[in-house]
């Protein structure tokens, strides 16, 4: 996995809970701590702070990889605005990943195994997307497509439909969008 | 000074300039890896650009259609650039008169339903220099970046563009040189800033595609030149008939086959008295008639006054019908613009493919049997080979002729041609002799003639230029280094094999050759024979124009053909000793080619009066009987270890001005 990876996990723990939780964590998991954006760095030491994160939070791998993913977004349109500038909304920013953001990903790090997504739209003009990895990280999609939808001031409704965690043989969401904000969802 | 303040030991300002300094630390990471990732992504796309421009390079490599180098590349970059529609734009064949961008139909592979539209209407359109992208592409010679297709008022295909969903275009030349060779163009779905750094890579490709419509070019050119050859070489250049060469093709076959030849009665009378071109359009005429007669098989022209053709007949009989009732095609006048001509026609018949006995070809034979039908005043014949054995029977003088070619019963002989400034030999003419073994002395002009009609004038001709350029040898080891002069025919001035056969031996043997032309013969057929003269001038070939003023005259023509020497027909030089007109006549036509930077040949001189006048008139060469008949090569190496023309270099020093007389000092009539 590479190394900008484990930095925006360190910048969203050290954002939520500050530095020393980091620092905790890393002794928690028994990993090095230093990681540079363009290195690469075994998955087994995500997995271990994950892990680590869950204990202290008391939290399953799934909830934290989801809260990751949701409080990794601001971090992203921090580093790389003009992924956030080219897509008008969040559907459009979601739709665009495999055709944009993983090909300017795979010139920044080159070697980027990243995970491909089919997607597709079902009657209800929802967007289908598969979620093929071999990380079987489905739930950091989802908090990065939560985290987007929150960036752009949408709502959105993100609906799991089969897992491989459930013998699936992978992941598939359907994910809508609303125009209302998520503050008047909230309201509502 | 900066006062730098003592640093406290409190645990509490240790702590925060502690974090002060990992927030710093921190910062300096980030940027580092920001500058590093920077610089990665420029590197992996600096070797993405490249690897594209390789894999379209090496398929400009290896492949000789354009097409299929255009498609390598509209694929490539379309996977490259992710944009989704790439189509070329090329030439129309034909760029005679407008240069215009037409669709090529050749478009990226995974163009999607939406744009069906856009495609149909792209293809139904075409682009001169400036004119919308396409256009201005041709015109500027570089990429051109169309950020948002709305917002270009010079983009023509804006609302079908807008309709199927594409936004933003560029486009490239491939380039030749300078040329644009074809244009390629590409489509976005959604508005795009310019791309500096791509247009720079996609042109550096166009150069790479301009290599694939160069080299088709070339090869389109070469192949079109040899079939051009081809046909030049299969077909009469005067009537664009097929020729003697064809026939022959069609005639190896036997296989219940039968060649006809149809010459013109009295060839010759018809000729003089029409032209050469108007003769050439007769024989067109005549063979369309025939065309039409023999159901579509094609007629060949066999020689200036024949046509030949292959029939299909069951026994000789039949073949005799087929060819009587082809000469009867030519019972009605053949009408030309502005004249009517009356021809009839003789046939000669032979089988086809090889038969045993002396003479092979079925086209000499149907020849043979021509003249056998007109010797024995029939309408057609077939060839008879007992005849044609028996000497006593009807012989064709022209298959003698060829046979008598290899038994030295024909020889060359050469009439000196004397140079008056210097008192020289300087140039001897070719001419051909033949003794018939039964019949005797055969004059040249009956034999020349037979030739012209029957279309051996090319191998007659032929064999005269070898044997100039054997006994051009022959006298410059005996150390005389002088030019020959051969006779060519008008109809070899539109006869690429000869010039061909001609510029090939010239090449080969260094001979100092003069070529001898009837200004006629370039005035029936100027185009054609101009651009021969210009070849034969350019390979060092003398071309000298002969007969002048016993034919048509054309000052426009002589200005146009590239000779060296004009010869003044001998009607006008013999007289000259009692005509004050001819004398006129010919100082006037000296002064006239001099003029054009001719040199003058007076042809025919037979008095040492003549001389004089001549070399007064300011004459270059004289040839005639007065300086030397034309004598065999081993009495020419002799006549040129003795003095020219005794008495003449006296008369040179003595009088610079034109002497009335010189019958004194000429006294001595040279031998031969």
């Amino acid at each position: 996995m590479k190394g900008v990876v484990f930095n925006l996990l360190e910048g969203a723990v050290s954002r939520a809970f500050g530095d020393d939780t980091w620092e905790a964590l890393i002794d928690a998991a028994g990993v090095s701590g230093t990681y540079t954006s363009i290195g690469s760095y075994p998955d087994s030491e995500m997995e271990a702070l994950v892990s680590a994160a869950g204990q202290a939070l008391e939290l399953d791998r799934n909830q934290v990889l989801r809260w990751f993913g949701q409080n990794a977004i601001p971090l992203m349109a921090d580093i790389y605005p003009d992924f956030f500038s080219a897509a008008p909304d969040a559907r459009t920013f979601v739709e665009g990943i495999n055709s944009q953001i993983h090909t300017e990903v795979r010139k920044l790090y080159p070697g980027a195994a990243c995970p491909h997504f089919n997607m597709r739209s079902n009657s209800s003009g929802d967007l289908v997307m598969d979620y093929i990895s071999t990380r079987n990280m489905c739930a950091l999609a989802q908090g990065f497509v939560e985290g987007t939808a929150v960036w752009y001031g949408e709502a959105v409704t993100f609906e799991h439909v089969t897992c491989t965690s459930h013998g699936a043989p992978h992941c598939t969401f359907a994910i809508s969008w609303s125009s209302e904000t998520l503050d008047e969802v909230k309201a509502a | 000074m900066i006062s730098v303040p003592s640093r406290s030991d409190d645990p509490g300002d240790q702590i925060y300039r502690l974090e002060r300094r990992l927030a710093r630390e921190r910062e300096v990471r980030l940027m580092a890896e920001r500058i590093a990732e920077q610089g990665t992504r420029d590197l992996f796309i600096q070797k993405q650009r490249l690897k594209l421009v390789e894999s379209i390079a090496s398929a400009a490599n290896l492949l000789d259609d354009p097409s299929d180098a255009f498609r390598v590349a509209l694929d490539e970059i379309c996977n490259y650039t992710g944009w989704p529609i790439g189509h070329v734009w090329i030439f129309a064949e034909d760029q005679s008169e407008t240069v215009e961008l037409i669709s090529s139909g050749v478009w990226s592979s995974n163009t999607s339903v939406e744009t069906e539209d856009f495609r149909r209407v792209t293809q139904s359109m075409t682009f001169g220099p400036g004119s919308s992208l396409p256009g201005r592409v041709l015109e500027k010679r570089h990429a051109v970046w169309i950020a948002d297709i709305g917002q270009d008022i010079h983009f023509q295909r804006a609302r079908i563009a807008r309709e199927c969903g594409l936004r933003a275009a560029f486009a490239f030349p491939a380039l030749i040189g300078t040329e644009v060779g074809a244009v390629l163009e590409f489509f976005q779905s959604t508005t795009r800033a310019p791309d500096e750094e791509l247009m720079r890579t996609v042109e550096q490709i166009g150069a790479q595609l301009g290599r694939v419509v160069e080299r088709k070019r070339n090869s389109d050119r070469e192949a079109a030149d040899k079939a051009r050859l081809t046909h030049m070489a299969l077909h009469d250049q005067e009537s664009g008939l097929p020729n003697r060469l064809w026939l022959e093709r069609e005639a190896a076959i036997d296989a219940g086959l039968w060649v006809v030849l149809l010459g013109v009665d009295r060839f010759e009378v018809v000729r003089n008295a029409i032209g050469y071109d108007s003769m050439a359009r007769m024989m067109t005429a005549l063979a369309a008639r025939l065309v039409r007669l023999a159901e579509g098989v094609a007629i060949a022209r066999i020689g200036a006054g024949a046509l030949g053709l292959v029939v299909e007949a069951a026994d000789e009989a039949g073949a005799l019908i087929i060819a009587e009732r082809l000469c009867a095609t030519a019972e009605a006048p053949i009408r030309l613009s502005g004249t009517t001509v009356d021809v009839s026609l003789t046939a000669g018949v032979s089988t086809c493919g090889r038969q045993p006995g002396g003479v092979s070809s079925p086209i000499d034979r149907a020849a043979i049997a021509l003249d056998q039908a007109r010797a024995g005043k029939k309408r057609a014949t077939l060839f008879d080979a007992v005849a044609y054995g028996n000497p006593g029977g009807n012989l064709s003088l022209i298959s003698d002729l060829m046979v008598g070619l290899k038994t030295r019963d024909a020889w060359v002989a050469y009439q000196p041609k004397f140079e008056l400034r210097t008192g020289v030999i300087n140039g001897a003419e070719a001419l051909m002799r033949w003794r018939h073994p039964r019949r005797g002395f055969v004059s040249p002009d009956l034999f020349i003639g037979m030739a012209e009609e029957t279309g051996q004038i090319r191998p007659l001709t032929e064999w005269i230029v070898r044997q100039a350029i054997k006994d051009q040898r022959t006298l410059a080891e005996a150390g005389h280094d002088i030019v020959l002069s051969v006779n060519v025919s008008g109809r070899l001035l539109s006869d690429e094999n000869f010039a061909e056969f001609a510029l090939r031996k010239v090449a080969a043997s260094n001979a100092r050759l003069c070529f001898e032309i009837t200004e006629t013969a370039v005035i029936d057929n100027p185009e054609f024979a101009l651009a021969i003269i210009d070849r034969f001038a350019a390979a060092g070939i003398g071309v000298s124009i002969d007969d002048y003023g016993s034919g048509l005259s054309s000052l426009a023509y002589l200005k146009q053909i590239r000779a060296d020497e004009l010869k003044i027909d001998k009607s006008f030089i013999m007289p000259l000793d009692t005509s004050s007109r001819d004398a006129l006549l010919v100082k006037s036509t000296i002064d006239l080619a001099h003029s054009l930077g001719l040199k003058v040949t007076a042809e025919g001189v037979e008095t040492a009066t003549a001389l004089a006048l001549l070399k007064g008139m300011g004459c270059d060469i004289a040839q005639g009987y007065f300086i030397g008949r034309p004598m065999l090569i081993a009495d020419l190496i002799v006549r040129l270890g003795k003095p020219a023309v005794p008495g003449v270099v006296s008369i040179s020093s003595s009088s610079p001005k034109a002497p009335t007389t010189g019958s004194m000092a000429l006294s001595r009539v040279p031998s031969g």
